[in-house]
This record gives C-alpha cells, sequence and structure tokens, in this order.
C-alpha cells in the first residue's frame, strides 16, 4: 500500500518519495548487484541506471505487482547487459576473485559485510547465465517459469542452469572449505 | 552443507553500506528528472485547471472532484463583496464531519459514475468506491476492503491518490484552482444571487470564470450558514461534468472511521453487503434504520403483513 503511494508522490516530482523507495530496497539492490557482478563500482552504475529509468518513465508507469520485484527484476536486466557489454569490449569481469578490501575502495563506496563478499566471491566463479538464474531465484524469490520469460527461455532451460550452478558451487564451497582447513593446520 | 542452503544462508545474511556520497550518486540522475517533472507539473498547473487534473494519472474527473473539495477546504484570503469565499470557507473548517458525492460523466450522453468521500476530525476519511470501500487517516489510505469478496483488498490506486490530495490540500486551495483556471488572473469570483428563483435567496453562488477556455466552476453555498452544498465542474464543449454534494452531520461514532470493526462486520455473514457500506454510519435523517430494514419493511407491506 505504502509503495503504491510513494509511486504515486513520484510521479508528482517528490524526490522524498524516491528517496523512501531507495532507501527501504537499497540492502535487496545492492545484494543482488554485487551478486552479480562482484564489482561495487558496476553495482553502483547499474543502481544509478536503474532509479534513472524508474525516474524517466515514471508518468506512464504503473505499479501492478511488487515494486521490489519489478526493481530486482530491473536490475538484473540491466546487470546482464552490462556484463554483455564487457564481453564485447572484451573486459573479463573480476572472475574468481572476492571483492576488494574497503581500503582498496573509493571513499563513499558501497562497503559489503563479509558474508556478501563471500557470496559474490562465489557467485563469480559461475558463468554469468548460471549466476543469474540462482540469484534470481534465491534472493529475489523468483519462480525458473517467471526468470526463464525475463531472459527469454524455458523454464527448463533455467532449471538445467540452475543444477549445473549448484553443482558447481559444490566443488567451490569444498575448495574454500579445503583452503580454510589447510588455514588452520 | 547443500550448495543450495549455503547460497540461502548467506544471502539472508549478507549486507552492504552505502556512505552519502554513494547514495547521492546512484540517486542522482533520477532526482533531476524527477525535479524536471515536478517543474512541468507546476508549469501545466499554470494552463488552466484541466491542466493540474490531465497530469493526474487517476481518472481525470475524480481527480477534479477531489481538488475543487480540498480547494474549498483550503480556501483562504479572497474578498469579495457581503458573504466572502472566506467565511465559506471558515464555516467549512468548523464542521466536525462531511460527506461528499461525487458523480462524475465523461460527456453530456455518459451515465455518471459515483464515488462517496466522509471525511471526519482528526484527519480521518473513509471512502467508498466501486465495491471498495477504503479507511484513511491524514491522507493515507490504511486499509480497504472489497464487499463483494468479503476480503481485506489492496485499495483502488485512484482512491489512494485521491486520499493523497486531500492530505496535500494546500497544494489545490481554491486560490490556486482559480488561478489555474484563469490562466494566472483572477477575472471574477463573485458571490452572485440568482434572482430567476426566490428560493435561491438562501442561497450564493460563488462561479470562476476563465478568458481562456470555457470551462467553468460554480460552488453553492448556503446564505445563514455559509457552509458549501454543491460544486459543478462543467465544460460545455462536450458536456464533460462533476457534480459535488456535500452533506453535514453532527457527531458520528469512532465506530464508522474504524477499519477493525468495519472488518468485524464484513467477516459476519449476516450482515447484507447493502449495509455495509454506510455500516455505524448515523443515518443523517435521524432515523436509526438500516437499508436491510428498508427493505425488510418494503417486503412485508408488499406481503400485506
Amino acid at each position: 500500500m505504502e509503495d503504491k503511494l510513494l509511486v504515486v508522490k513520484c510521479k508528482r516530482g517528490s524526490t522524498e518519495a524516491l528517496g523512501r523507495i531507495y532507501e527501504k530496497y537499497k540492502t535487496d539492490m545492492l545484494v543482488l548487484a554485487m551478486s552479480l557482478l562482484n564489482d561495487t563500482s558496476a553495482a553502483e552504475d547499474v543502481m544509478h541506471d536503474v532509479f534513472l529509468t524508474f525516474a524517466e518513465n515514471i508518468e506512464k508507469f504503473s505499479l501492478t505487482g511488487s515494486l521490489k520485484s519489478y526493481l530486482l527484476t530491473c536490475l538484473a536486466n540491466r546487470a546482464r547487459n552490462l556484463n554483455k557489454a564487457k564481453h564485447r569490449q572484451n573486459i573479463e569481469p573480476q572472475q574468481a576473485e572476492t571483492v576488494s578490501s574497503d581500503q582498496d575502495e573509493p571513499i563513499g563506496a558501497i562497503m559489503c559485510n563479509e558474508q556478501l563478499k563471500q557470496l559474490s566471491g562465489a557467485m563469480a566463479q559461475l558463468p554469468y547465465e548460471q549466476r543469474e538464474i540462482i540469484i534470481l531465484h534465491f534472493q529475489a524469490g523468483m519462480t525458473f517459469g517467471t526468470i526463464g520469460r525475463s531472459l527469454g527461455i524455458s523454464a527448463n532451460t533455467a532449471k538445467s542452469r540452475y543444477r549445473y550452478g549448484l553443482d558447481k558451487l559444490r566443488s567451490v564451497f569444498k575448495n574454500e572449505a579445503k583452503k580454510w582447513n589447510q588455514q588452520i593446520k | 552443507m547443500e550448495p543450495a542452503d549455503k547460497i540461502k544462508e548467506l544471502i539472508n545474511t549478507s549486507n552492504a553500506k552505502t556512505t552519502t556520497e554513494a547514495d547521492d550518486r546512484i540517486l542522482a540522475g533520477a532526482r533531476e528528472q524527477l525535479e524536471r517533472l515536478r517543474q512541468k507539473n507546476l508549469a501545466a498547473g499554470e494552463a488552466g485547471i484541466w491542466g493540474i487534473i490531465v497530469k493526474s494519472p487517476v481518472a481525470r474527473l475524480a481527480a477534479a472532484a477531489v481538488i475543487i473539495i480540498a480547494a474549498v477546504i483550503g480556501i483562504h484570503q479572497i474578498s469579495a463583496t457581503g458573504i466572502a469565499w472566506a467565511d465559506v470557507a471558515e464555516r467549512f473548517r468548523t464542521v466536525p464531519f462531511f460527506s461528499a458525492t461525487i458523480y462524475m460523466k465523461e460527456d453530456a450522453l455518459e451515465e455518471p459514475r459515483q464515488l462517496e468521500l466522509w471525511m471526519g476530525p482528526e484527519g480521518r476519511s473513509r471512502m467508498r468506491i466501486g465495491h471498495q470501500v477504503i479507511f484513511g487517516r491524514a491522507g493515507q489510505a490504511l486499509k480497504a476492503f472489497d464487499i463483494r469478496k468479503r476480503i481485506e483488498v489492496e485499495p483502488d490506486i485512484q482512491a489512494v491518490e485521491l486520499l493523497d490530495m486531500l492530505g496535500n490540500m494546500e497544494e489545490y486551495s481554491l486560490e490556486t484552482v482559480i488561478r489555474s483556471i484563469t490562466g494566472g488572473k483572477l477575472v471574477d469570483v463573485t458571490p452572485l444571487v440568482n434572482a430567476d428563483a426566490v428560493i435561491s435567496e438562501d442561497m450564493v453562488v460563488f462561479d470562476a470564470l476563465s478568458n481562456d477556455s470555457p470551462e467553468w466552476l460554480r460552488v453553492y453555498a448556503l446564505r445563514e450558514s455559509r457552509l458549501p452544498i454543491g460544486i459543478r465542474i462543467w465544460d460545455p464543449r462536450d458536456g464533460e461534468s462533476v457534480d459535488v454534494f456535500i452533506s453535514y452531520f453532527k457527531d458520528q461514532p469512532d465506530l464508522f472511521f474504524n477499519a477493525q470493526a468495519f472488518a468485524n462486520k464484513l467477516a459476519d455473514p449476516a450482515c447484507p453487503d447493502t449495509d455495509l457500506v454506510h455500516i455505524f454510519l448515523n443515518d443523517p435523517g435521524g432515523q436509526s434504520i438500516t437499508a436491510k430494514d428498508l427493505l425488510e419493511q418494503d417486503s412485508e407491506i408488499r406481503e400485506g403483513k
């Protein structure tokens, strides 16, 4: 109910309402962005683009479902485009690396806790199409049918990518556990 | 731990913080865009009353009706000879409870659509739109119920916006509306007595006209009590119109604005849908019978009991 009113206020040009929407869904969006991109600068860029597009289209925007789902879906779409663009430019994302420590980040950047660093580091070891499905399923709560529709693939294909992704993660987590045990020894 | 469980656990415990600088960077473009939209809306307001209204995504006429009601509530310092707008407004502000029945027609041949609005002290409101009854406070829709389905529902977006407009009524003062109608210049806002009808000696009529367009706005108020009782907006080009009838009541029970009390009645299958619309409202005619009682009385008469 509150979201509908916030959208109505945004339609009238209220930046306060926009700020309230941002504060409400910021963490969910950042976790999704970091899980997909494993890069704080890129996460900030896609967040910026999502809110800019939201504001640009606000006059025609009609909230039919959940605002959170809408924002997360927009973010996933933006992240996918960014990822494609990076591939086209032959600039590989920071795969297989965890996000840099807080000391290395520019002033005023996004600060991730240890769990988010671990999550985005693990997800970065998967091919993007598997990573996206796993994170949309678990974090955004989307069904394979919905994910498939938004990606233009069948629900079965989405499910297969999900399974492959989980298999890969199993070995990622095993390796991590091994490294951890060796460090303790 | 299975990878799926591990991922779920990591997602649930993941967190990210941003500094004010990062927030500002992320929202910079969107804020600029909304500021441009706000300026555009303000400029549209100068173009005429319909300019204000068409910016609204909800039905144009419903928005018009509520703007006008808000305008009457928000009336300020417009002087005139005899009974002034301000007198009417001041009297209106002292009323503890009023209701407005709003009829909207898209053109002269359309059947009107009706909505009902009740407003009480402390910014409490209740609205019936379609099959929904919506409870609000200070311009916010708090709870909405579908009477036919007998369940709590998301409020009609039109109702949400209308209540919000009432909550921000200072934006829609009569002065603003009239300035908008007249393209920034107050042309003619004069209390008139309709000399053609004797009955109208008890009534004052406030007209607002425009130099730029043929639409007009008329507010009817009682001379003695100085209370507005009707509002009409009319576009002579196609007969598009809004008619608002305002009624006043002395005291209404708190239950009338109590969403929980309404929900309890909603759960009672013995309570007919028609009774639910106005449940807990003291009958304006001073009688304590319900619509159901009237129907039962009527059927008894027909059956010769």
